[in-house]
């Protein structure tokens, strides 16, 4: 295992901070860098020669373990998180993984729920494993650690693997999407099982199907949110009535879409829609739900900012920081504040 | 500032200190600084880091949002 030290922490903090590594160690409290390195036990650069790669779920163990440290001994309090999650993945990159945390939203309320108690490093660990890919580069570095081919295989492949390997050593894994089947209410994962919709969530998906049969279009993620909206009831229409968003506004702007021809067997799903339903399952577990909610589809829309839904909401006033503020208010209103 | 140190180096760095009439933490922060100068000619950490940054730019905006 190659570590890291104060050094490499000033670096680090220069680069999120876009200075000077020197300006950043003037800031510094070094003896809190010196508290997390030893706390996380990953102090010290050299890995012994010829080591292997460590094993993801090590990498993901260590790699949490020094963010873990850094939130509860910040050098720099007042980019705290942003510093964590920069060494986290700082040290991942130098032992020759790659995290590919393709729903930021999600990402950010593991850091925040890992920063407040709220989740375990192993439970944190177990989410980000899920997320690691090996460096195709890892052979180009001085001092890395034993080189291999840079893999061509489709990520999908090599996770599912991995959660295999896993799966099999019988430790506890992360939530990884194997099928999808909205139809049997409920999307199922290795880990979890069947996370369960909720009601409004399952009426959700049926009106969206209908909308996109309507539209003769792709079913992307804008009929989503039309089934979102014209379920009625859930959380996810309540936070965007809380914003001001009227139900005739979105439906008027999907309306509107003329990017895709018309005519598409109904059946057919945008590739932009297989993002958010991975998106939603992250979210579930990110906030360590085990159902599948509106507001978890509502989350899910802006897993990618390009999509239609995402930038009719953000037209409409209600962006990603507004609805996820939106929906803790709702949560905390209703007392379901561990979910928020 | 706080260090934990083994004996023998505090000593050490205690003795150039005294001899150059400089207080310890100044000693110990001009070390650091040369090694923090040392790593930062390291292009290839260097390279790891502005790839992760640029790759997460939309998560640690998020994070500096919350923070802010």
């Amino acid at each position: 295992m190659i570590g890291l030290d104060t050094a490499d922490l000033m670096v680090i903090a220069g680069g999120v901070m876009d200075c000077d590594s020197g300006t950043a160690l003037a800031q510094a409290d070094i003896s809190a860098a010196d508290d997390a390195l030893a706390q996380a036990g990953v102090a010290g650069r050299a890995g012994a020669p010829g080591e292997a790669r460590l094993h993801p779920a090590e990498a993901a163990d260590a790699a949490i373990a020094l963010t873990d440290a850094l939130l509860q001994h910040p050098p720099f309090p007042a980019h705290r998180e942003q510093i964590a999650v920069a060494a986290g993945l700082q040290f991942l990159a130098v032992n020759g993984w790659q995290a590919y945390l393709d729903v930021p939203g999600a990402a950010v309320v593991v850091i925040e729920r890992l920063a407040a108690g709220q989740l375990t490093p192993a439970q944190a660990a177990s989410w980000l494993v899920a997320h690691l890919f090996p460096d195709p580069g890892l052979d180009s570095g001085p001092g890395h650690p034993r080189a291999r081919p840079p893999t061509t295989k489709f990520p999908v492949t090599l996770i599912t693997r991995a959660v295999r390997r896993r799966y099999r050593r019988r430790r506890y894994l992360s939530p990884f999407l194997i099928s999808i089947r909205p139809g049997g209410g409920s999307i199922t994962t290795m880990v979890t099982g069947p996370l369960a919709f909720t009601g409004h969530a399952s009426k959700a998906l049926g009106l969206a199907r209908r909308e996109s049969s309507r539209l003769g279009r792709l079913r992307g993620p804008e009929h989503i949110l039309l089934g979102l909206i014209d379920a009625g009831d859930g959380l996810a229409v309540k936070a965007l009535k809380r914003l001001g968003v009227r139900p005739d506004a979105v439906h008027e702007q999907v309306d509107q879409l003329t990017d895709q021809p018309a005519d598409y067997p109904p059946e057919m799903v945008a590739p932009q829609t297989r993002r958010v339903w991975h998106a939603v399952a992250d979210e579930a577990f990110a906030r360590g739900d085990d159902y599948i909610g509106t507001e978890h589809f509502l989350f899910a829309l802006f897993c990618d900012h390009d999509n239609a839904a995402a930038q009719i909401l953000t037209r409409l006033g209600a962006g990603e920081r507004e609805v996820r503020a939106a929906v803790a208010e709702l949560l905390a209103e209703t007392g379901r504040e561990r979910s928020a | 500032m706080v260090l934990r140190l083994d004996p023998a180096l505090a000593e050490r760095l205690a003795a150039v200190a005294e001899v150059e009439g400089r207080t310890v933490t100044d000693v110990a922060r001009e070390a650091i600084a040369a090694l923090v100068e040392a790593r930062r000619n390291d292009k290839h950490f260097r390279r790891l880091l502005e790839d992760n940054l640029a790759r997460h730019r939309r998560l640690f905006d998020l994070l500096g949002e919350d923070s802010s």
